[in-house]
């Protein structure tokens, strides 16, 4: 009969060769040998216990974890987690500074080009005419402030919802002034 | 009096695993604790934005995930980072979670597939087998636990030198007791290779502790 194949010397380990070649181990000292030899590391590895972290180690592998899964997005958005606050809030910005760039171009283009100094943005960008308003009111309104940190601990409502309410409520004045704090972040300079 | 109800859940979400309905007293109506939940339940209630619930499950989790990754490089600061790794992998994964194995197996799966990942980029450095001391200051029987802890180093070192799949084989048939049709799904393997691939794994730590244990 043959011996005991690799796999088989593996299903004898496991509790789980065939009966048929548990016959063949019980007449070949080969066999058993090589079973032996190869139970022998396993049972060393088995008692191979891992040095276990302190209280301290685990706790500073919490703040890591931690702050590593606040840079991720919510695993509940799927092909949604672009939107996620890390992301959508540079867009966020960005896409304000294109609509309040794209109606001073316009303003500009009114007033018959780019010959004379002219405000980058001025309170003429808020026009309740223009198309900039409620698009810029759609793209705050996507903002989930509550996910930014900036908030925690401040006591301001950052319910969904809110930032679009916050907006719509806005002066004219204090839009302007919301224009003006995004170009300063984004290095725009003013006149 | 207290009028009595019928409740999905206390709270906004209902966890899987939860029996959808059933009677409380509006009074006295328990909120569960996260300690008390089962996997399935902090997994959907993670993915309906509770944050906690991932630290539950990262806690109740985060010790047997951290073994496997110190099994596979043999260094506490690498098997830190493998393990921190597969738990923001786990957080970006979580909504494909399906609930079809459990989510320790699923966890075994993502450390695994982290650590082949890291040693195919880097060599991680191993340390001489004979060479080692082990002190534990806080061991009760200093004798008894040095040459115990001795041992037991010695074949984390030879395990740490196999090659990656006969250690990837090895760890989660040994000590994540994974059939072996399992872990020929998580290698991408037949089983036959996995039986292989332990054999050989044995046979070589075998090799590298010598004949003593």
């Amino acid at each position: 009969m043959t011996h005991l194949r690799p796999d088989e010397l593996v299903d004898l380990l496991d509790g789980a060769l065939a009966p048929g070649r548990a016959a063949h181990l019980e007449t070949c000292d080969l066999c058993r040998e090589e079973a032996a030899r190869l139970a022998m590391p396993l049972d060393a590895a088995r008692g191979a216990g891992v040095p276990e972290p302190s209280e301290g180690e685990w706790a500073r592998f919490s703040t890591r974890l931690s702050s590593a899964i606040e840079a991720e997005p919510s695993p509940g958005w799927g092909w949604l987690s672009w939107l996620a606050p890390p992301v959508l809030v540079p867009i966020a910005g960005l896409a304000v500074l294109v609509f309040a760039l794209a109606v001073s171009v316009d303003r500009v283009a009114e007033r018959g080009g780019w010959g004379a100094p002219v405000a980058v943005v001025t309170d003429a960008a808020v026009d309740d005419e223009s198309d900039a308003w409620p698009a810029l009111v759609e793209v705050l309104a996507a903002l989930d402030l509550s996910e930014v940190d900036a908030f925690a601990g401040t006591g301001i409502d950052v319910r969904p919802g809110v930032s679009e309410r916050l907006v719509a409520g806005l002066s004219r004045e204090e839009f302007a002034t919301l224009q003006r704090l995004i170009e300063d972040e984004a290095g725009v300079a003013h006149p | 009096m207290a009028a009595e109800r019928t409740s999905n859940w206390p709270g906004t979400w209902a966890p899987v695993g939860v029996p959808v309905s059933r009677t409380v007293k509006s009074s006295d109506a328990p909120i569960p604790r996260l300690a008390d939940l089962d996997d399935a339940a902090l997994v959907a209630a993670t993915l309906d934005g509770r944050r906690e619930a991932f630290d539950e499950i990262v806690e109740r989790h985060r010790r047997v995930v951290y073994q496997l990754c110190y099994r596979f490089v043999n260094q506490p600061e690498d098997a830190a980072d493998l393990t921190q790794e597969t738990f923001v992998r786990a957080w970006r994964g979580l909504a494909k979670f399906r609930g079809q194995a459990a989510l320790s197996t699923w966890l075994h799966r993502i450390a695994v597939n982290v650590c082949l990942n890291r040693v195919a980029l880097k060599r991680l450095p191993t340390e001489p087998i004979d060479d080692r001391q082990f002190v534990d200051p806080g061991a009760r029987d200093p004798h008894g636990d040095l040459v115990r802890d001795e041992r037991a180093a010695r074949v984390r070192a030879a395990i740490a030198q196999l090659p990656p799949k006969q250690r990837a084989t090895l760890l989660l048939r040994v000590y994540q007791d994974m059939p072996h049709e399992e872990i020929a799904q998580v290698l991408g393997n037949t089983v036959g290779a996995v039986k292989a691939n332990f054999f050989h794994a044995l046979g070589n730590l075998r090799r590298l502790l010598g004949e003593q244990p």
